[in-house]
């Protein structure tokens, strides 16, 4: 099975300790950041395989880290997903021109985390 | 000017007619003249021919006898006529034998004729002594065959000018002339006294601009004339009259219809909503004041100018094209949400629909479109509003379900095995629960205080007593976060009159907080001190403090810092709004300050029962 690189972001500390806990068990290598500052930078160090981001974080939010990594990346294959509640068009239209970029619907199941992982 | 005019004409009149008798005087003597002189040369031609055959058949010797007795000297001195200039005769070399002449006469030498054919003729001679026109009639003297000289016979021509004798023909010819012309001038004078008179009255009428009648009298034509223009006059007066007063009806007409139109225009501006009026070609006749407001353009605009000028909203300019493609037709009502770019004078919304307008008559005849345009800013913001309100609580409530969602699935996953984890997994879903809980009591109670159903239910309450209460929850509930906790309660503070439940909530939040943000090895104060009107209850911690943009900022509903330290700690950014709201309630004041990595300090002031008392007085 070959180990992929997994980048978690997300405020919530707690958040992130349950999902790296499962990730890891289920075989993948995991790095977690608390904010899109630091996510941003872990992208260009740790070269992660997939991104896992909540949306609403402070300093530098899912959407701005999207961006910023697509200003960076131009033709990165990195699959995002992102973690939102909001279901509203205007929450998630702009992810149009990321072919990149999908949503995950919250509450958050691990289990469907890591089967779309 | 026109009365010299007049003047002139009568003088110019008399003037003609004397130059044009004394012409035709003139012209008629001139013909007459030059008839009597055509008819003198002709008896002057006929008597000359006859006298000098009739002379050349007189004995020879008669015609060259000397003395009184001659032949010639009974011609020249028996003829009547002074027009005879001389008689001569001559020999037949042309000298002169005997001759009878007019004193100052001279008379030419004579040109023998060259053929006996010749011998008798007439000629012409200018004399110059006398200066007069000689007409010469000659005639052979035979003796037999035998010439032995010529008869010559001179004559005066006739001249144009008669002499004086004539003059007083032609005097007696001119008088009646002159006297019928002058009979005719004062004929003309007198038929054409009233026209002039008439012209007058007319030029001193156009002069005053008073209409009236001519008061002349005359006879025949010119009087039918008179009594035909006063006619006209009398017409043309009561015309006036006539147009005068429907004049002043329709003036008063419209000054009533103007009246209307102002009123129905006052109406209609009073109207708290937009209206534009359309015509039945869909063009816009009419836009109120509260056009101008609601659409930030000047009402005379849009009524002159195409809707794209005046209307910037896409949306808004379909709906108003299509009710002037379809007049009479009702339209909406629709609610335009302005784009921030198109949203003037801080309107968000406008509700616009359009209504046909009919003319109530038997038919109820459609007439046009009325449009009318109202501000729906309120309600579109307070429908925005409860709508964000609703999905951020949803947003809210997901974060904590789904903390609780990914340790419950991680607990099914580990079984029992993992003690540790299994530990950290209860007490993640056990805080993430009490989030939900304290979001729920707090949307409950700030949605309740916001729609103003929840009313103050104040009683006397001892605030010590209900200050350490709430205190000791929270030293109880915090006793493994390792802070050092504080209260400072003076004995004697009178009762205040609160809602104790609502109050101990806000306390409460206040305090949680203290706890929520504070750092290791921390200390949390509550403290009461009285003044003379008001009491103030102080929560202090010695936490990660707030810092100065922030500070503003913290009692807005949701609000969450972007501080890292901050968002390390679970929140929903309603705590402080209900604070807020139930000090406000209590018409109390809540204030902070804070310094970032040192503390916060919350102050909320309330009057004492006293002072509320004497301000109500």
């Amino acid at each position: 099975m070959i180990l992929k690189k997994i980048l978690l972001v997300d405020d919530e500390p707690h958040i992130l300790r349950v999902m790296k806990m499962s990730l890891e068990r289920a075989g993948f290598d995991v790095l977690t950041a608390k904010n899109g500052v630091e996510g941003l930078a872990s992208v260009h160090e740790y070269q992660p395989d997939a991104m896992v981001l909540d949306i609403d974080m402070p300093k530098m939010n899912g959407k701005e880290l999207c961006i910023k990594i697509h200003d960076a990346l131009p033709n990165h294959q990195i699959p995002i997903f992102i973690a939102t509640s909001r279901a509203e068009d205007e929450f998630r239209d702009w992810i149009a021109p990321f072919p990149m970029v999908s949503f995950l619907e919250k509450p958050l199941s691990l289990r469907a985390l890591v089967l779309r992982l | 000017m026109l009365l010299n005019s007049v003047k002139w004409n009568k003088e110019r009149l008399g003037l003609g007619m004397i130059v044009t008798t004394i012409v035709v005087i003139g012209l008629i003597l001139v013909l007459f003249f030059k008839y009597q002189q055509h008819n003198q040369t002709e008896q002057m031609l006929r008597q000359g021919t006859s006298l000098t055959r009739l002379l050349a058949e007189v004995p020879f010797e008669q015609l060259v006898t000397t003395g009184q007795q001659s032949a010639l000297d009974v011609l020249f001195y028996s003829h009547d006529k002074n027009d005879l200039a001389y008689a001569v005769t001559v020999s037949e070399q042309g000298l002169p034998l005997k001759q009878v002449v007019k004193p100052g006469v001279f008379v030419s030498s004579f040109q023998l004729p060259q053929k006996p054919t010749h011998w008798m003729g007439q000629r012409t001679i200018e004399d110059a002594n006398s200066g007069s026109s000689i007409m010469e009639f000659y005639a052979p003297l035979l003796d037999g065959p035998l010439l032995k000289g010529y008869i010559r016979l001179g004559y005066f021509q006739p001249k144009l000018i008669p002499g004086f004798d004539q003059w007083s023909f032609a005097a007696t010819l001119a008088l009646p002339i002159f006297l019928l012309a002058t009979l005719f001038y004062f004929l003309v004078r007198r038929e054409t006294r009233p026209i002039l008179k008439a012209q007058e009255a007319i030029t001193e009428q156009l002069n005053s601009g008073h209409l009236q009648k001519i008061e002349i009298s005359a006879h025949g034509e010119v009087g039918d004339f008179i009594n035909n223009f006063n006619t006209y006059v009398n017409y043309a007066r009561n015309r006036i009259v006539q147009i005068e007063t429907e004049q002043s009806t329709l003036l008063a007409s419209s000054k009533v219809l103007e009246y209307n139109f102002s009123k129905v225009q006052a109406m209609l501006q009073a109207l708290p909503d937009g209206i534009i009026v359309l015509d039945n070609s869909g063009a816009p006749v009419f836009a109120n004041d509260k056009v101008a407001m609601l659409l930030g353009v000047d009402s005379e605009y849009v009524v002159t100018q195409p809707s794209k000028d005046w209307c910037v909203n896409e949306t808004m300019q379909a709906f108003i094209t299509d009710c002037q493609r379809r007049p009479g037709h009702p339209f909406g009502p629709e609610t335009i949400v302005l784009e921030q770019s198109d949203a003037i004078n801080a309107i968000n919304a406008v509700s616009i629909s359009a209504q046909p307008l009919l003319i109530k008559n038997n038919n109820q005849t459609v007439s046009g479109t009325v449009i009318v345009l109202k501000d729906a800013s309120s309600e579109y913001l307070a429908q925005s509003s409860r709508e964000n309100f609703v999905a951020h609580i949803a947003h809210e409530l997901k974060t904590p379900l789904n903390a609780v969602a990914m340790y419950s699935e991680l607990l099914l996953d580990l079984g029992t095995k993992d003690e540790k984890t299994i530990t950290d997994a209860v007490n993640v879903i056990h805080c993430e629960t009490e989030r939900m809980i304290e979001l729920i009591n707090n949307t409950l109670s700030i949605t309740k205080i916001e729609m103003g159903s929840m009313g103050v239910n104040r009683q006397r309450v001892n605030l010590s007593d209900m200050l350490e209460d709430a205190f000791s929850n929270i030293v109880m509930g915090s006793k493994d976060e390792g802070l050092e906790f504080d209260i400072k309660l003076p004995s004697d503070i009178p009762p205040v009159s609160i809602d104790k439940n609502l109050m101990r909530i806000a306390i409460n939040n206040l305090l949680t907080n203290a706890v929520k943000y504070n750092r290791p090895g921390g200390k949390v104060t509550l403290e009461l001190i009285e003044s003379e009107n008001s009491v103030f209850v102080y929560v202090r911690d010695t936490g990660i403090g707030i810092s100065d943009p922030d500070q503003s900022k913290i009692f807005q509903q949701f609000f969450r810092s972007e501080d890292d330290l901050v968002r390390e700690r679970s929140g929903h950014g309603l705590g402080l709004t209900l604070v807020k709201d139930i000090v406000e309630l209590h018409q109390g004041k809540l204030s902070v300050s804070s310094t970032p990595g040192k503390g916060s300090e919350f102050i909320i002031e309330f009057q004492k029962e006293t002072e509320r008392l004497k301000q109500a007085v």
